[in-house]
């Protein structure tokens, strides 16, 4: 090999050496810290640095330009180096400063349903980052829960007075003979709340995913009364007075989520443009932003939130994902094949 | 460490069972036995991966239980292939490796099925861990003639087969574009998932440092060529090391918490 050539490899070598170790320490920071080291100053020299390598090693070696295998994948590379330095904040920086074209990198929306938001701002909502140039409203918000594996019924414990214990189905209409009394389940709520409606109390399920399961029983004594009783199951049972009897009600408990969505739909000028329902795994492409399904409120489901990003570089660096796949399957697959099928038929 | 008193488990403890008798059986020169004993191994860990799949409805790649699981199935396809079209030997160590991948799965992980959570559901989840853990058990076999290289420079040339060094290179160019490939289906599916291709966690970076060194592997392969062959083997191994903590990392330290968490 020349010198030039050998000295070129000797810095490839030393520079891909010092990724993989400036990576090893950047996962011992944790990911946080590791972002803001690969955008310090000295590494945004290292990418540099890098593209630098890449050109020269095309000028340097015509195998690098000649075999499309080896060509795709140090292109691949180089687009994706480009790319994600276009999209990082300098990038956005640098964009705005000569061609006054004006982006935000990230951040969040906070959009209660039914409003419209434009502004980008910080993750503790504390800062403005940006505004877009069009707004986004939050048509409805909805959550969908996982059936569980195996469903278990919801369950009454009971212990009496004298220490015996009882297990129920708390299904409306069971029932249980407790020595001389008779108890028997008259409904259950996913999720009970009293309101006061005309100056009367009012009992409401107001499901469907409960945050305050209870199941009301009523209980029959020998004399003929009965009285109801409320069992909630997040404040446990204590002992009535009346029928000395303890209480408690486990519904299925929490439900898992399987997944979130928000009806969202893109008002520009004061007219719907476009509408799109996203969920994790499948957000909404407009106007050179991508909005994901980050969070929701989690208590009244009453608003969600949005991560934002601009997709400046991003198809930059897809176009280099795809050559680098492309190239490495070239490169060690399909030469091979070809060469094995070709000698197969030579024979 | 617990024994899985279940009908999973039975078939998981079947096939270890199986893999180290075809083992014994290579190895004490009884090769068709070995062979045979080695394929109903292979047909016994593809039922606890068929059944696990049925069982907890969705491809079992969830946790570390199912990521053993999968790679012991992978192991004897990929060894059957390796020594009949690319020529690189070590079958008997294959079997060997297939009961050291069952066994975090028969002994120390648990089993309990797990829903998936919004973030895993998505297309990529199946491609992306299957070419990772399909690469991995390629790269596991790249290590494996690199340390015998560097114990026996002389290699085996019988049975038509390639000597170790040149096995190396042979599986690291099989595994390769798989691990390019995992890297890339997972930062495709981060961008969807979380809004970034790249998020600097961990986990990300741990499998951009296994890539890396097999990167260096090539072009330093390229530049000395055979003159430094102990350092391409060494280079293999490291591979598998950089490959073992980007996998465990997660378990081996719950000090640096990262977006991949719920892969433990
Ligand atoms: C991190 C980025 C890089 C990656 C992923 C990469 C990847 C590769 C791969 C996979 C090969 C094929 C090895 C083989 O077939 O044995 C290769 C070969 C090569 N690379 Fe890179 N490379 C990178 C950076 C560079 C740079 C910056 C240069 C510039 C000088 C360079 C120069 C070469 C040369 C000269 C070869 C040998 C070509 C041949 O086989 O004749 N590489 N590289």
């Amino acid at each position: 090999m020349e010198k030039l050539s050998r000295s070129i490899m000797w810095i490839v070598l030393l520079a891909i050496g010092l990724l993989a170790v400036l990576s090893m320490a950047g996962a011992f920071y944790g990911a946080e810290k590791a972002k803001l080291l690969f955008n310090s100053i000295p590494l945004v020299f290292y990418w540099y640095l890098l593209s630098v390598l890449f050109l020269a090693g095309f000028i340097e070696f015509t195998r690098l330009r000649r075999k499309p295998g080896l060509f795709m994948i140090h292109t691949g590379c180089l687009l994706i180096l480009c790319g994600s330095m276009w999209g990082s904040e300098a990038g956005h920086r640098i964009v705005k400063r000569f061609f006054g074209i004006q982006k935000t990198p990230n951040g969040y929306m906070l959009i209660s349903k039914g409003d419209s938001e434009k502004y980008i701002m910080a993750e503790d909502f504390g800062r403005r980052l940006g505004e877009l140039p069009f707004s986004i409203k939050l048509k409805d918000f909805r959550i969908e829960y996982y059936q569980a594996y195996e469903k278990t019924p919801p369950q009454l414990d009971i212990k009496t007075q004298e220490g015996q214990q009882f297990q129920l189905i708390a299904k409306p209409g069971e029932e249980i003979t407790l020595g001389r009394d008779k108890l028997r389940v008259v409904r259950t709520f996913t999720n009970f709340r009293i309101r006061i409606e005309d100056n009367k109390k009012v009992i409401t399920d107001e499901g469907p995913q409960g945050e305050n399961p209870a199941v009301e029983v009523s209980i029959e004594t020998p004399d003929g009364n009965s009285h109801s009783r409320f069992v909630f199951e997040h404040f446990a049972g204590f002992s009535h007075k009346e029928d000395g009897l303890q209480l408690s009600y486990t519904s299925q408990g929490p439900q898992m989520i399987r997944d979130y969505f928000s009806d969202l739909a893109i008002i520009e000028n004061g007219k719907e443009v476009l509408s799109k329902t996203i969920e994790v795994n499948h957000p909404l492409h407009y106007g050179g932003y991508h909005f994901y399904q980050h969070s929701y409120d989690s208590e009244m489901q009453k608003y969600t939130i949005l991560s934002v990003t601009s997709d400046s570089g991003l198809y930059t660096v897809y176009a280099g994902y795809w050559m680098l796949v492309v190239g490495t399957l070239w490169q060690f697959w399909f030469r091979h094949i070809a060469k094995y099928i070709k000698d197969k038929k030579n024979k | 460490m617990a024994i899985k008193y279940t009908f999973l488990g039975l078939l998981i403890y079947l096939t270890i069972a199986a893999y180290l008798f075809a083992f014994l059986a290579t190895i004490t020169g009884k090769k068709k036995t070995g062979q045979v004993i080695y394929l109903m191994g292979f047909i016994a860990a593809a039922a606890a991966f068929a059944y696990r799949w049925h069982d907890v409805r969705h491809v079992p790649f969830q946790n570390m239980f199912e990521v053993f699981l999968s790679m012991g199935i992978f192991v004897y396809p990929l060894s059957i292939f390796c020594r009949r079209l690319l020529r690189v030997s070590g079958e008997a160590v294959d079997m060997l490796i297939g009961v050291i991948l069952l066994f975090p799965a028969g002994f120390v992980f648990h089993a309990e099925p797990q829903m998936l959570p919004p973030a895993l559901q998505s297309w990529l989840f199946m491609p992306h861990v299957a070419v990772y853990l399909i690469s991995y058990v390629i790269m596991v076999k790249a290590a494996i003639q690199a340390f015998c290289y560097l114990k026996d420079k002389t290699g085996n040339t019988k049975e038509n087969l390639v000597g170790y060094e040149e096995g190396t290179y042979r599986m690291i160019c099989f595994g390769f574009p798989l691990l390019t490939l995992g890297l890339i289906l997972g930062s495709w599916w981060g961008k969807l998932a979380w809004g970034d291709y790249w998020g600097w966690d961990p986990k990300e970076l741990w499998s951009l440092v296994s890539w890396l060194v097999y990167v260096g592997y090539f072009h330093v392969r390229y530049m000395f060529g055979q003159k430094h062959a102990r350092l391409n083997s060494s280079l293999a191994i490291l591979g598998l090391a950089a490959i073992v903590i980007t996998l465990l990392w997660v378990n081996l330290s719950r000090i640096f918490p990262g977006l991949h968490s719920y892969a433990g």
